[in-house]
């Protein structure tokens, strides 16, 4: 392909330009760091302290593993075994596995995508911070004997009062709930990112597959741990008030709680591998110098891992007790989930076998192949397990231990070894060595294969999983020592590999090692803090090979946006499809408002665990008022006019309604909520179908007259139509009419108002929320409709506010547009709750 | 390839819902048969405990989910009239591409989980 002979911009650039650019994108230093936000920054603090997780919870690993080495051991007591298993198990999966993966995102995608930052900075950088410091907490536990000891996955009834009562396992259920909740923040980010900000030219057709791979991955985030925040919700509820959602007794199910779980859960293992897919993805086709083979069937299998992998949930609860329709329906499905994984694979090694000379054997490399190889074990025990009756037989045992570590550690640990061996001289003064990296790989590869293979045949002898520890006699001590052996040397692999880390990594944004393995993407363009010095116009999907000037026109400010005419920070925002230039998005720069609300927002939740609760809502009331604050500035307003980025091309400063960022995160937070509510509704079904011998009218106080839901549905009805008027009564700029605040604000008064006759209706009745599982149900329908409401109210002061202060009118209406938008979702949300909970009952009653 | 006159013209481009609706439509199919059978058979089977019927209800559905599918995936073109692509949309190929196999993948899907409802009987517990 020849080189366009247009280029957007004309050189040689002014002088000052590149000054402008890097004074806006200046890293504050010292401790002010602390207040950075640019993406390079904190995609190295988040990916580091997920790794310190990995390693955290791999000492954990290796304690376990010394305990088991020996039959009748007794290094560490039971009780601190089964903390032990608990707290690596959680910290793997929710503290280092999902995390490392978004830290990677927000690390890697702005500079595939030549974005000058992702589109909300300081929500990242809150993201992270909360992560940090709840994770650590969380941590911590295991020191002071608070650790949770119910397994990963904290199933009821042993995870109730009654079996738990210690404070233990609220730690997991706040811990990890509010560790989710920073993960959908990042997902947001990650999702608009992908979307909205690639350079222009870079079609979704020509996207490269790791950002693909992380919009799916974002995407399954959003549906699927609304259902783990929800079953938290209802644990955490019945563990400080009794509402009976898991009780039996009272007509809840513990088998709720697994199918919440595990509707999580499973795709969580898919949302861990599909960011490592992509990763691969992008290291083999550099490594074989040949465009990735495929690259139609692997955006496929990425779409049809990232649906299919909700349709399994229920092999993990094979031996529960489940119709066997059920059985043979989801052995099926899982064992169908294997087709796309497979394409993946195949494609790879396409890829490899097309090679321009030989493969490439570098560090990287060997740690695909690493992956390849352990992956596709797993993925057939994998196969295996999906069977009904092998599981029905090797449940529970080691068997189950061998087989995800083999798909976790092949498919996400090695890839991600092998992305830090790749990708760390786009950001460090040096590479890391080649030669210890050898020494790396196969000390990791053969420690994880002698540490985890015996497990197989451990778990076909029957040792079964969280024992700590098993009598001499059953004959399981051969097998326990040599793995505990390989797990030291994987140990020493991964010890190798943060020795050069410590010698060789050093941070950078300027002086980078600059495309070392000849790659095709545009993260190797040269970089500042400012990203790239201008934003390339895309022609292919492997630009730095189809465009051979690419890198000297990029750095010589030839292509888009080359200086900082706003004056701030800002980059190109692009339509979704084909990516062409929309406007430009103006983003707010270092500040501490964000890290307030984080490091607040992270107290609270954590003395909520140990019940001290007027603290904690001081928490969150700074928290919160920290929010108003950081989101007071971020609405700069039309005031900057147009600004040229080349190629004749004049972009407004901002911009709302459908086509803004803005609008389009509140999208994807609606959808957030509404995964959530379709979870509780199925929770509500599925306790009916299990106990209707509870359900209203019969088993309890009838349900209240007709009246009451027909007249909280008008109200809300009216609140919606003052919202709508509020739209059209938003004045011209300058002009003042004062309606719209009132009519704001009665919009919320009737929101909250129908929360509140909602709640009085049914407590008028004389049901309570203890009294069974039908009461717990009916009032947590408005325990999550109060979330909601809440926030619409805060986000209508907020507009009046705005108004108030002559930040608001027709033009300039985000703050307005963001509270309208949840407002008719919530006001449909709660109608659609009305007729479930007072048309239901009549209906199947 | 795309050229710097398209980058001017930024209300002419393709439209972002559509597009992922093309892209994801077998998908959906697949996501409704999996929540209608599941819903389905839990229901008929809690609650009329009738095995026969539940079989019944179920093979029905997977042929009405499998119709549209197999039209889909001879006529995909419909779709994307129906949907506003334009044939002239960069890329279009790779998206046809993308569709294609996204609608093979799911018709196996329903076929196959399908089957486990054809051959078993449906209301006994497994365990
Ligand atoms: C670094 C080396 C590792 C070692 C030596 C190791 C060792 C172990 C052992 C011995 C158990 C079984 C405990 C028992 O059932 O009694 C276990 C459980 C588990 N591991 Fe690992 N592991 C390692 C890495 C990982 C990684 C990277 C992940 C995830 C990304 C992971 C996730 C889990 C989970 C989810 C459990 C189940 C915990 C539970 O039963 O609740 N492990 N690990
Ligand atoms: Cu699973």
């Amino acid at each position: 392909m020849t080189a366009p002979s247009e280029l957007p911009n004309k050189g040689p650039r002014p002088p000052g330009e590149l000054q402008e650019l890097e004074r806006v994108w200046k890293i504050p230093t010292g401790f002010r760091l602390i207040s950075a936000v640019n993406n390079q920054v904190i995609g190295i603090l988040y990916i580091g302290i997920a790794f310190l997780f990995f390693l955290l919870a791999g000492v954990l690993g290796l304690v376990m593993r010394t305990q088991l080495a020996l039959p009748e051991n007794d290094l560490v007591s039971q009780d601190l075994y089964n903390q032990i298993f608990t707290v690596h198990g959680t910290t793997m999966m929710f503290l280092f596995a999902v995390p490392v993966v978004e830290a990677l995102g927000v690390m890697l995608l702005p500079q595939m995508l030549a974005a000058r930052d992702l589109p909300f900075p300081r929500l990242s950088a809150f993201a992270i911070w909360a992560y940090i410091v709840g994770g650590l907490v969380f941590f911590s536990t295991i020191f002071y004997d608070l650790a949770p000891k119910g397994g990963w996955f904290m199933y009821p009834p042993l995870t109730l009062k009654e079996y738990s009562p210690a404070d233990n396992a609220d730690f997991w259920l706040l811990g990890i709930g509010f560790i989710e909740i920073s993960a959908i923040a990042g997902a947001i980010e990650i999702i608009v990112g992908t979307l909205r900000t690639r350079p222009p030219g870079m079609s979704l057709a020509k996207m490269p597959v790791f950002a693909w791979a992380m919009l799916i991955f974002a995407a399954m985030i959003m549906i699927a741990f609304p259902a783990v925040i929800l079953a938290t919700m209802l644990l955490e509820i019945e563990r400080s008030f009794g509402w009976p959602f898991f009780s039996a007794e009272k007509g809840g199910d513990p088998l709720l709680w697994q199918h919440l779980f595990w509707f999580f859960g499973h795709p969580e293992v898919y949302i861990i591998f599909l960011p490592a897919a992509g990763l691969v993805s992008m290291i083999v086709p550099t490594m074989a110098r040949h465009p990735l083979v495929g690259y139609r069937l692997i955006v496929v299998a990425l779409i049809g891992t990232g649906f299919f992998s909700f349709g399994l949930w229920v092999h993990h609860m094979f031996t529960t007790g489940i119709p066997s329709l059920s059985l043979g329906f989801f052995s099926a499905a899982s064992m169908a989930v294997a087709i796309p994984s497979g394409i993946q694979v195949f494609s790879w090694i396409a890829t490899i076998a097309s090679s321009k000379e030989r493969f490439r054997i570098t560090t990287p490399s060997l740690f695909v192949l690493g992956f390849l190889f352990i992956f596709t074990v797993g993925g057939v025990t994998g196969v295996m397990v999906a069977l009904v009756p092998v599981d029905f037989q090797v449940h529970d045992t080691y068997f189950v231990v061998a087989h995800f570590h083999y798909v976790l550690i092949g498919g996400m640990v090695f890839p991600l070894f092998a992305t830090f061996y790749y990708w760390i001289p786009a950001f460090s003064r040096n590479m890391l060595s080649e030669r210890l990296g050898r020494w790396v790989f196969w000390l990791m590869f053969i420690g994880f294969n002698v540490t985890f293979f015996p497990m197989h045949i451990m778990g076909l002898l029957g040792m079964p999983r969280r024992v700590w520890t098993y009598p001499e006699d059953l004959g399981w001590g051969m097998l326990n020592m040599v793995s505990s052996v390989g797990s030291y040397i994987l140990a020493v692999g991964v010890l190798l590999f943060v020795i050069d880390l410590l010698l060789r990594f050093r941070p950078t944004v300027e002086n980078s090692v600059d495309d070392p393995w000849g790659a095709g993407t545009l993260e190797w363009l040269p970089t500042g803090a400012y990203s790239t010095r201008s934003i390339p116009f895309v022609q292919s999907r492997d630009p730095l090979w189809d465009q051979p000037n690419l890198a000297r026109e990029v750095e010589q400010g030839l292509h888009f946006l080359p200086g900082a005419p706003t004056g701030g920070r800002e980059t190109i925002v692009t339509s979704a499809v084909d990516a062409r230039p929309q406007y430009i998005i103006r983003m707010p720069g270092p500040g501490w408002a964000h890290l307030v609300a984080a490091v607040f927002m992270a107290a609270a939740f954590l003395l909520l665990t140990v019940k001290m609760v007027t603290v904690a809502i001081i928490c969150a009331v700074v928290s919160i008022s920290a929010c108003l604050v950081w989101g007071w500035k971020l609405d700069h307003g039309p005031g900057g006019g147009k600004v040229d980025i080349g190629a004749g091309i004049r972009l407004p400063t901002y911009m709302a309604g459908p086509r803004s960022h803005a609008w389009w995160a509140m999208m994807v937070l609606i959808l957030v909520a509404s995964s959530l509510y379709i979870s509780y509704v199925f929770s509500y079904l599925y306790l009916w179908i299990v106990s209707p011998e509870v359900w209203a009218p019969h088993g309890s106080p009838a349900l209240p007259g007709a009246g009451w839901p027909v007249g909280t549905a008008l109200l809300l009805v009216a609140g919606t139509a003052a919202m709508v008027l509020t739209r059209w009564l938003l004045p011209e700029p300058g002009r003042r009419e004062p309606a719209v605040p009132l009519l704001l604000a009665l919009a919320a008064i009737c929101l909250v108002g129908a929360s509140l006759a909602e709640v009085w209706a049914h407590w008028s009745t004389g049901l309570r929320p203890a009294q069974n599982s039908y009461g717990a149900m009916v009032y947590m329908g408005s325990v999550i409709n109060l979330q909601v409401v809440l926030a619409v109210a805060v986000l209508a002061g907020f507009a009046i506010a705005r108004y108030l202060t002559g930040k608001l009118d027709q033009e300039r209406r985000v703050n307005f547009e963001n509270c309208a938008l949840l407002y008719y979702y919530a006001a449909g949300q709660m109608l659609f709750g009305l007729l479930l909970l007072h048309g239901f009952p009549r209906l199947a009653g | 390839m795309a050229k710097l006159e398209e980058m001017r013209r930024p209300e002419q481009g393709t439209k972002a819902f559509p597009m992922l609706l093309y892209l994801s439509a077998g998908p959906l199919l697949w996501a409704g048969h999996l929540t209608f059978v599941y819903m389905a058979h839990t229901a008929i089977c809690a609650l009329a405990g009738s095995p026969a019927a539940a079989t019944a209800v179920l093979l029905v559905a997977t042929g009405l989910f499998l119709l549209p599918l197999g039209f889909l995936l001879f006529k995909q073109f419909r779709l994307a009239r129906l949907l506003g692509l334009g044939e002239a949309i960069e890329d279009r190929s790779i998206y046809d591409g993308i569709a294609l196999f996204a609608n093979v993948l799911s018709f196996v899907g329903i076929a196959w989980s399908g089957l486990a409802v054809a051959m078993l009987s449906s209301c006994v517990l497994g365990r």
